[in-house]
């Protein structure tokens, strides 16, 4: 029964986010998108909003992009955040601000 | 010779040898080993027997607290009695056998650590270490940070990254893991003709001329008799604690004891503290999730019949982060699945998302090098053991350098996993907590530090001490840092690069 009202809650914030119509995202990173914990991402995502509030349109529109490339382009960039230091700090995990911000966009939209 | 027993010598025998060797450990044996079957007399002196024994073990008993900045005290008073063996094989004893050579730059003056670098760097200490693996029958490691030769498995490193891989290798020269092996190589010197090992012969005070050179050595038996020891060279191996402790309780003839003109001894112990995820972290949530499909075999450090390696930080990597050394331990044994709503699955499934590969959890202790502290230290205490002797009191002091090493370099590892797109990183333990998370180790390092300047240590870069000519020191109590690979290699290499010495200074042959 959890797990039927899981993958519900999933479906709906993939909705939300619109990254099913997002090309290439869509058709190369909705199954593992889709299989991100929306509660312990939502723990993660109120405390990353908490210090830095945006508006999901704008978390939206930086994190995805219509692009062909974008799974690529979002893992460049998770993988620059960490060379350059830029992580964000949730119960012991280390997370590069762009998987932190994926989350925030979880939690809002 | 046969193993004698001091306690069945006359009272007052005058013990003689060229070379006077206190402490049957691993490195007093090393030593031995290296001349045994010389042209040269050898009297190896231990306080113990063949095996433990209570009685003479509590004469380690002694104080130890450990501190740090914002974390409430650890008084650990059983730390100096069971960190320890005091018997002939010394904490070979209890040793697991893990070895490797200290990193490269361990052995580097690096100018974001005060008081670091050795008198000379790990190429030249290759050879010593060649030869410490013969003796202590492991694969030689490549004067590079590289893995032993015949290494099978891939790191999942390159020398090019931030993260790296550095190899260890487990000896069966190992009281723990084959006693056998263990017993070989602590017996077989007393069978040279020329090495006279006395047991139960405690060493209760260095006496010197007046000139500062070692005239005889006091020994005393727990039965009352008492023996004096002489030779034209002495080596004082008796441990990291233990050193300091006899060169400052030996203050007959100089108030601040022996060899410490400038007041180096017993400064800068430096031992090393692991932190466990599954001891830090009750919760679980603790781990390193692997987010590559490579194997990662080699980082099991569970079979003792390969080579393993450990993850590290680049030297760049740890300047840039203005950290010591640092590495982080893998424990390949699968842990539960993340809990459903869990911010751990969250983040499991975020980096899946990114990465591809479905994350492997996995445990890891993670240990980081603390800074040289002189106040972190041997003194004397005014409780005495059975002999009369005082106790040692060590005041294991970690400064907030250390924390910052610490915390920065858990930082480093998190960046350099998630840089290389290998995984992410659970460091849960807050600051306030650390001493409550540490599960220190039996090493104990820099409390009668090595070099070049007189004014900055106890021995120079042949281990002989700065003001007393013929008085060497044998063991890690040389170390002027510790790194962080467990200490034996190291010190059998010094041990037997000691030896070669000697031979040069006595003109010692086969």
């Amino acid at each position: 029964m959890s797990t039927l009202l899981s993958k519900r809650t999933l479906l709906q914030t993939l909705a939300g986010l619109a990254i099913a119509s997002a090309a290439g995202l869509a058709q190369a990173r909705t199954p593992a998108i889709a299989a991100i914990d929306a509660e312990g991402a939502a723990d993660i995502g109120r405390s990353w909003l908490a210090q830095h509030p945006e508006t999901a349109s704008a978390l939206r529109a930086d994190l995805v992009p219509p692009s062909d490339d974008a799974p690529l382009r979002l893992r460049s960039r998770v993988r620059d955040d960490f060379r350059a230091g830029r992580m964000f700090i949730h119960r012991g995990w280390y997370l590069s601000e762009t998987e932190a911000r994926l989350c925030a966009l979880i939690t809002i939209s | 010779m046969p193993v004698a027993d001091a306690r069945s010598l006359p009272d007052a025998t005058r013990i003689e040898g060229d070379i006077v060797i206190i402490g049957g450990g691993i490195a007093g044996l090393s030593i031995a080993h290296e001349l045994a079957g010389t042209n040269a007399r050898v009297v190896l002196l231990e306080s113990g027997g063949p095996e433990p024994d209570r009685e003479i073990q509590s004469l380690y008993d002694g104080g130890c607290v450990i501190s740090g900045p914002g974390n409430r005290d650890w008084n650990f008073t059983e730390y100096l009695g069971t960190s320890r063996v005091r018997a002939l094989g010394g904490s070979g004893h209890v040793w697991g056998g893990k070895c490797g050579p200290l990193d490269a730059i361990d052995f580097a003056e690096r100018s974001w650590r005060p008081l670091s670098g050795w008198p000379f760097g790990r190429a030249e200490l290759k050879p010593w270490y060649d030869r410490a693996c013969d003796r202590l029958r492991l694969p030689r490691f490549p004067a590079d940070d590289g893995l032993p030769e015949g290494q099978a498995l891939e790191p999942v490193t390159d020398h090019q990254g931030p993260l790296r891989s550095s190899p260890r290798a487990y000896s069966p020269v190992s009281g723990r893991a084959d006693p056998a092996a263990f017993a070989a190589f602590r017996d077989a010197p007393g069978r040279a003709e020329n090495i006279h090992i006395h047991t139960h012969a405690n060493v209760t005070g260095i006496r010197l001329k007046p000139d500062g050179a070692v005239d005889h050595l006091e020994v005393r038996c727990l039965t009352g008799t008492r023996h004096v020891a002489c030779g034209r060279l002495y080596i004082l191996a008796t441990g990291g604690i233990e050193n300091a402790r006899l060169m400052l309780a030996s203050n007959a003839d100089r108030p601040e004891g022996v060899g410490n003109a400038t007041g180096w001894v017993g400064r800068c112990f430096q031992g090393h503290c692991t932190i466990s995820t599954a001891d830090a972290d009750p919760r679980g949530d603790a781990e390193v999730a692997f987010t590559t499909d490579r194997d990662l075999s080699l980082y099991d450090n569970q079979p003792r019949d390969r080579a393993h390696a450990v993850f590290v930080l680049s030297p760049e990597a740890q300047q840039g982060l203005g950290v010591g050394n640092c590495t982080l331990t893998l424990s390949l044994r699968p842990k539960a699945a993340a809990a459903a709503g869990s911010t751990r699955a969250a983040v499991e499934q975020t980096a899946s998302a990114i990465e591809g590969p479905v994350p492997r959890r996995l445990d890891y202790f993670f240990m980081s090098e603390e800074a040289p502290n002189p106040d972190s230290r041997i003194t004397l205490s005014e409780r005495t053991d059975a002999l009369g002797q005082p106790q040692a009191h060590l005041e294991w002091r970690y400064t907030q350098t250390d924390w910052d090493s610490l915390t920065g370099s858990a930082a480093g590892f998190a960046r350099a996993l998630g840089a290389q797109g290998l995984g992410r990183l659970c460091w849960p333990v807050e600051p306030e907590t650390l001493i409550a998370a540490f599960g220190p180790s039996r090493h104990h390092m820099g409390t009668t530090r090595m070099s070049v300047d007189p004014a900055k240590g106890v021995v120079d870069a042949d281990c002989r001490v700065h003001d007393t000519p013929n008085l060497y020191i044998a063991g890690s109590s040389v170390f002027p840092t510790s790194g962080l690979v467990n200490p034996t290699l190291t010190l059998t290499a010094l041990a037997i690069r000691l030896a070669d010495h000697l031979k040069n200074q006595l003109g010692i042959a086969r």
